[in-house]
């Protein structure tokens, strides 16, 4: 296709990289926001924490690891009901950004809660010994000081997310994985699939190098 | 200022129950340098972070300004912790923070106004002579420097105590010395009432009035430095003491063969005195002087010799007496 139709090749490219980068981003968003909260209380109510509350950290580390468990094909297909229950449809690209979402927020809670719980307990003592409250502390000191290994994380979240969105691709979702599945399984076109790698690896280098670069830059130590 | 009443702090590790504290008894008044020494896992750490309620005292007292600091809830306790600065062995600044953004802290859950903060700040740099480094960040600085930024954190709400827990134990000699003047001068200026701990006999030395000697979660001496350190009665004050610097290694005692050694321990008036020469003229001894030296504790002399005498036996009786009624404290050091 790319050489009988150079134009129309350069166009799919452009709309499904596109279609990659909307359902990667926008379930990254959605999994921080469910991920982050989650991996704080994980913290502060570990045993010593500024909130103990060792029920509440065991419940929340178990639905934690179930959530990691599930392979994501079987997460998708799992999911499909609750897909179309508030997207109105499975397939297509907004509905793979369900599935996307909640296999990355147990990912990124566990990635928010180790890179919190590298931060200097002494650092922590002396916020509390200033008479700071534990919402002060979360704000202006657990998140700002974890914020270098924060970015490193959900750097490898996205990246994880582009080769799960690929996966998506597979089950009639959108972006690049898509191309793969219709033009190089179905129709044999292995010259647009090994575009596709290219630009997959192209993409995954340049989060990466963007991701260290900002990570590089918040780190002060 | 701070009265800590029989206080006790267990903790339980593993069904091992660890008594940290034994009954702690101190008063520290209003505008005091009070040292609390003692080696490692004396329990000093626990000792005054039940002050602020870090730990929380298993029985017992504190009281600050009367307040007894078991009675407060949360939120008071919040409020009396910003009134009571404290510094630490590692610093424990923001690393995400400069300096200035550190020393801001403090000011800024105290929902102090930007302006305010501003000025605060460097007035505070000012004062701890870091003024120009309010931009760099903890990374950049020296031990000696962290440790200025964390005192003018510590100082940023006008506390009325500052908790210095082994603030000098990571910081080599000489830096070491430059922060306990700043802390004497802080002292002097603000009036502001001190807790030091330290294993340093040095640190107790040079700027603390009051001392109080800690062992296995217990104060086994305490009092105005100068007269603890001058007639030590326990085992570890001696230790202590014998670290300043007047003192042999006891290899070379054998090595030298070296009959009678005596060592002498005066104070006040009788560090001035002559009393040693008085003693030769009055018995038939001589006095030998191997080492030792005569210190300033707080605007006090203290003395520490140690003296060989040679001469019949109980001439040499006679003269120990002679000195302890001059009020010198004398031990034969036994080889
Ligand atoms: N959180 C804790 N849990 C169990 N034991 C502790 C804890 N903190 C201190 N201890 C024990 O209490 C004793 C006193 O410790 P600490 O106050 O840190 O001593 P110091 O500061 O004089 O070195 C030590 O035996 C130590 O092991
Ligand atoms: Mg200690």
């Amino acid at each position: 296709m790319i050489f009988e139709n150079p134009i129309g090749a350069l166009l799919l490219f452009l709309r499904e990289t596109g279609n990659t980068f909307y359902m990667v981003f926008v379930s990254t968003l959605i999994a921080i926001i469910i991920g982050m909260p989650i991996g704080i209380i994980l913290v502060i109510t570990e045993k010593g924490g500024i909130k103990e509350n060792l029920k509440l950290n065991k419940v929340l580390g178990t639905i934690v690891n179930i959530g990691r468990s599930f392979p994501f094909a079987i997460l998708i297909i799992a999911l499909m009901p609750f897909t179309r229950l508030i997207i109105g449809t499975s397939i297509g690209t907004t509905a793979t950004i369900v599935p996307l979402s909640i296999a990355a927020a147990p990912f990124v809670a566990r990635v928010i809660e180790s890179s919190i719980k590298e931060v200097d307990k002494g650092i922590i003592e002396a916020a509390i010994a200033m008479g700071s409250t534990p919402w002060e502390i979360i704000i202006k000191v657990l998140i700002p000081e974890a914020m270098s290994s924060i970015i490193l994380g959900i750097t490898l979240t996205i990246i994880n997310l582009i080769g799960y969105s690929a996966m998506a691709g597979l089950v009639g979702g959108g972006g690049l994985g898509n191309i793969a599945i219709q033009y190089g399984y179905y129709r044999y076109d292995f010259s647009l699939m090994i575009v596709t790698i290219i630009l997959l690896i192209i993409l995954v280098q340049l989060i990466q190098w963007i991701g260290n670069s900002i990570a590089k830059k918040m780190n002060k130590k | 200022m701070i009265e800590v009443k029989g206080l006790y702090k267990e903790f339980r590790d593993k069904g091992n129950i660890v008594k940290a504290l034994k009954n702690i008894n101190i008063t520290i008044e209003k505008g005091d340098i009070f040292g609390i020494i003692g080696l490692s896992g004396a329990g000093k750490s626990t000792l005054v972070r039940c002050i602020n309620r870090l730990e929380e005292p298993t029985k017992g007292k504190v009281l600050i300004k009367g307040q007894d600091v078991m009675d407060l809830n949360a939120s008071q306790l919040r409020e009396l912790r910003k009134k009571i600065g404290m510094i630490f062995q590692h610093f424990n600044l923001l690393n995400s923070r400069s300096v200035a953004e550190n020393i801001s802290y403090p000011l800024e859950i105290s929902k102090v106004p930007k302006e305010e903060r501003e000025k605060r700040i460097d007035e505070l740099l000012k004062l701890v002579e870091l003024e120009d480094k309010k931009n760099s960040y903890p990374s950049q600085l020296s031990g000696g420097q962290k440790q200025r930024v964390g005192i003018a954190r510590a100082l940023a709400n006008h506390p009325d105590v500052l908790l210095c827990d082994e603030a000098t134990s990571a910081l080599d000699p000489k830096t070491t010395q430059s922060i306990l003047k700043l802390l004497k001068k802080i002292n002097e200026k603000l009036g502001l009432t001190i807790v030091i701990i330290t294993h340093e006999m040095e640190v107790i030395k040079q700027i603390c009035n009051k001392v109080a000697v800690m062992e296995n979660g217990e104060i086994v001496e305490s009092g105005m430095v100068s007269k603890v350190f001058a007639h030590p009665k326990n085992e570890i004050t001696k230790n202590f003491v014998k670290n300043i610097g007047h003192d042999i290694p006891e290899e070379l005692f054998k090595e030298l063969g070296f009959k009678k050694l005596v060592r002498l321990n005066f104070e006040g008036s009788g560090a001035s005195n002559p009393i040693l020469s008085k003693m030769i003229k009055k018995y038939d001894i001589d006095a030998n002087i191997l080492f030792g030296g005569i210190d300033h504790l707080q605007n006090n002399l203290v003395g520490n010799l140690i003296v060989e005498l040679k001469g019949k036996e109980e001439e040499i009786e006679k003269a120990i007496c002679f000195l302890k009624e001059n009020e010198v404290e004398c031990e034969v050091i036994s080889l």
